[in-house]
Order: C-alpha cells, then structure tokens, then sequence
C-alpha cells in the first residue's frame, strides 16, 4: 500500500509555488475575467504537469518501459515540431479582423510599425540583464502584445522561458485597459488627450478587401520569409472571410477552430510550466520586463505619432499610437474610453480601431522579421 | 557615464548587446518598409478605383 503515500511524498516545495501560481490563473481566469479562454487552462495544466509522476507527461517505468503523456505529446508534436496551434489560432484570429477601418486610413499603418518598438527595446534591457540573445528576443515578443505570435517565436528560438513568456504575455494583454492609460497619460497631457479628429471613412471595394491579404502576404514573404507562416495563416484566415463565398467556413474559423484551438493550446503550453522551469529568479525578472514591454510600446506608439503631427496636415491624436499594439480589440477600447474621460465629445475608436488592427499584422511581421535575422546572426 | 559605461562592460555580454541593437535598427526598419510599402499599394489601388468610378 505504499504508492497510495508515493505522490504526496514526491512533492517538492517547487511544485506547491505551482499549485499556488495555478490557482492565481484560474482565479484570475474566472473572478476578474482576464483571458479566461487561456489563462484558465493554463492555470489547470500548471496544476497537472506540477503533480509527481504526472500521467499527462511522459513517465518511465522499469516493466512497460516509457509511458507517454498526453500534454507533453502535444507539446511535441503540435508546438515543438510543427507550430500548428498557434499557427491555426491565426487563422481564426485573421477570420475575426475586419480590416475597413485600417484600408480606408492607410496612415495607420504606420502606428502598428511603430508601437512594436518595445519588442526591441526590450530585448535589448533584457540583454542587459543578462539574458542570451534568444532569450532576450523572446522576452521581448510578450511586447507583440500577442500571445501565439509570442509563442511560436520562443518555442522556434528554443528559449528557456516559454513557460513564463506565454504567462506574462496574455496576463498582460488582459492587463491592457490598467497598463496603458498610465503609460500614456506619462507622455500626454491632457489637451493632447481631448484632441478631436474628423473620421471620414473611405468606402474600401471589395476587391481590395480580397487583395489585401494576399498581398501582404506575398510582400512580407519577399522582406522577411520567415514570417509568411505567421502572416500567411493569419491573413488566409482575413481572406476567408472577406472572399464572401466562404461564410460558415469563416464563421467556423472565428469560433469553432479558434475556441478550440485557444483550448488546446492554453493546455499544451501549461508542459513548459514545470516547476523545475518555471521557479526561478529568472521568472520575476521576465514578468517585470514584460511589463516593461507594454509600457515602452504604448510610449513609443504615443511620441510617434507626436512627431508624424509635426510634418502632417491632419492632426493625429497621439493616443492613437498607442493602439497600434496587437491587444485587439481592448487597446482601441482603451483609447476611445481616455477620449471620451478628456472630452465628452471625443470619438476615436474608429481611428484606434485602424491603427490597433495595424498592430495585429505589424506584431507578426516583427515575429518574422527577429526569426528572419536573429538566427542568420547567431550563425 | 564612464563608470555606467565599465559596469556595463563587465556585466553585460556585448557581443549579444551589438547583436540586440542591430537586430533592432534592422528589425524596426523592416517592419516600417513593410508597412509603407503596403500602405502605398492601398493608396494605390484606392487611387485607381476611384478614377475608374
């Protein structure tokens, strides 16, 4: 009878801050609401992998030889070999974004550029601090404020800390309507806020509806190779929907594949959640450079478009630049909110909306352009 | 400055440091190029549908 005491000896005082930082996730999933979709199954898989002898990874046995676990063969097989979850929940996120407001102000894309200045920035404190240079481009995608894009690039670069880079990069992202109206009321004042723009909506045919994805795709392929699986996926997913013959694959693609694939992943990420990988001193350092992260791409996004209001004629609100993070669509929200708190009569969400969707395809381009050039470098 | 300067020698590896800030400046520039060269094509095509009208 002495297996039925085997398990609870077998725990390790690691393995107990685990259950802890499970039940943080699966508190913060279901009481505040924050991305509950991935942090509760990551919170319940920090759980399952952190149990001794854990049946969900592999285990060895001295009679039957290894025993496989399902959550380490999904690691292996649908993360680690292939990028098919993340990939996949890309064209459910493409299938979800509606590009119009974007097509019909073209000047938004440059915000998206802009605001992916704190992935970088951040590399290169987290190098400061330490980290190898995979590490430290990987600690800086939780800035991408997209969590598969995140992923995919810490899982490609093998970097030590994917298990705390996906933690900090969704925990963030739910954290976006309390990080950014600090950050940007830090590089604003409040005239600069109430700041009112015309929205003159141009009518975007449909051809370009249907052009727009391909093409990017086809351009992002030719600079950064790298990143037409990113891209790729993400804009097959806008072309299903904008193609208009496609609708219940579209519909699909938007609920069924995403919610599903969200599911899986939350689980499967959770392999990298194992104490022995994730207590460390390390883990505080990346939470705070994340957090770093979010507030440099709000700031840069802000004085960026502060400087683009020097040479143009149409002023921008430069909390605009700030929605060009990939946090779609709370980080317009963000904005249209701080708008309205400046002046009652301040509508920006449409103008956020464009330059937040801009964030979408800048913050996978930004994944393919560090997998395009870091390992040429490290070569 | 000079001492912030020999702190950050012995502390930090500067190769992955140089490596970091060019992966940076290129990073950014090729993330701008991308986005603006897509921006003119909408503009573009924008152009073109409209004179077409």
């Amino acid at each position: 009878m002495d297996f039925i005491l085997e398990g609870i000896l077998a725990v390790t005082w690691k393995q107990c801050i685990m259950y802890l930082v499970g039940a943080l996730l699966i508190w913060l999933a279901i009481k505040k609401e924050y991305e509950p979709s991935l942090l509760l199954p990551m919170g319940f898989g920090a759980i399952l992998v952190n149990l001794p002898f854990s049946g969900v990874l592999n285990q060895p046995n001295e009679v039957i030889g290894e025993v496989p676990g399902i959550i380490q063969w999904l690691f292996e097989t649908t993360i680690e070999a292939s990028e098919a979850l993340p990939l996949h929940l890309f064209i459910g996120i493409g299938a979800m974004i509606d590009f119009g407001p974007l097509l019909s102000n073209p000047k938004m894309f440059l915000f998206g550029a802009a605001a992916q200045a704190g992935i970088f920035l951040t590399m290169i404190i987290a190098v400061i601090f330490g980290f190898g240079l995979k590490d430290a481009a990987s600690i800086g995608m939780i800035g991408a404020a997209d969590g598969p894009t995140a992923i995919l690039v810490s899982q490609v670069l093998k970097s030590d800390y994917a298990g705390q880079i996906a933690v900090a990069a969704y925990s963030y992202m739910a954290l976006v309507p309390i990080i950014q109206p600090a950050a940007i009321k830090m590089v604003t004042t409040k005239k600069e806020r109430a700041m009112k723009m015309e929205y003159n909506p141009k009518n975007v045919t449909k051809t370009m509806r249907i052009l727009f994805p391909i093409i990017v795709t086809v351009i992002a392929g030719f600079v950064a190779p790298a990143s037409v699986s990113l891209v790729g996926f993400l804009m097959f997913g806008n072309l299903i929907r904008e193609c208009g013959v496609l609708k219940t694959l579209s519909d699909t693609a938007q609920n069924v594949l995403a919610n599903l694939v969200t599911l899986i992943l939350g689980l499967t990420i959770s392999f990298s959640m194992t104490a022995e990988e994730f207590v460390r001193k390390e883990t505080l350092v990346i939470i705070l450079l994340g957090l770093i992260a979010f507030v440099l791409d709000s700031m840069v996004g802000v004085l960026f478009a502060k400087v683009l209001n020097i040479f143009c004629k149409n002023k921008v609100n430069p909390m605009v630049g700030a929605a060009g993070i990939s946090a779609f669509p709370m980080s317009a929200r963000v904005i249209q909110k701080m708008g309205l708190e400046a002046d009652n009569q301040n509508h920006l969400l449409m103008h956020a909306v464009g330059a937040n969707v801009s964030g979408q395809i800048a913050s996978v381009l930004a994944g393919g352009v560090i997998l395009n050039v870091l390992p040429t470098m490290l070569g | 400055m000079n001492k912030f300067l020999e702190l950050l020698k012995n502390n930090v590896n500067m190769d992955d440091l140089f490596d970091a800030l060019t992966i940076t400046w290129q990073g950014m520039a090729g993330i701008f190029v991308v986005m603006a060269i897509i921006a003119v094509l909408v503009l573009v095509f924008a152009a073109v549908s409209s004179k077409k009208k």
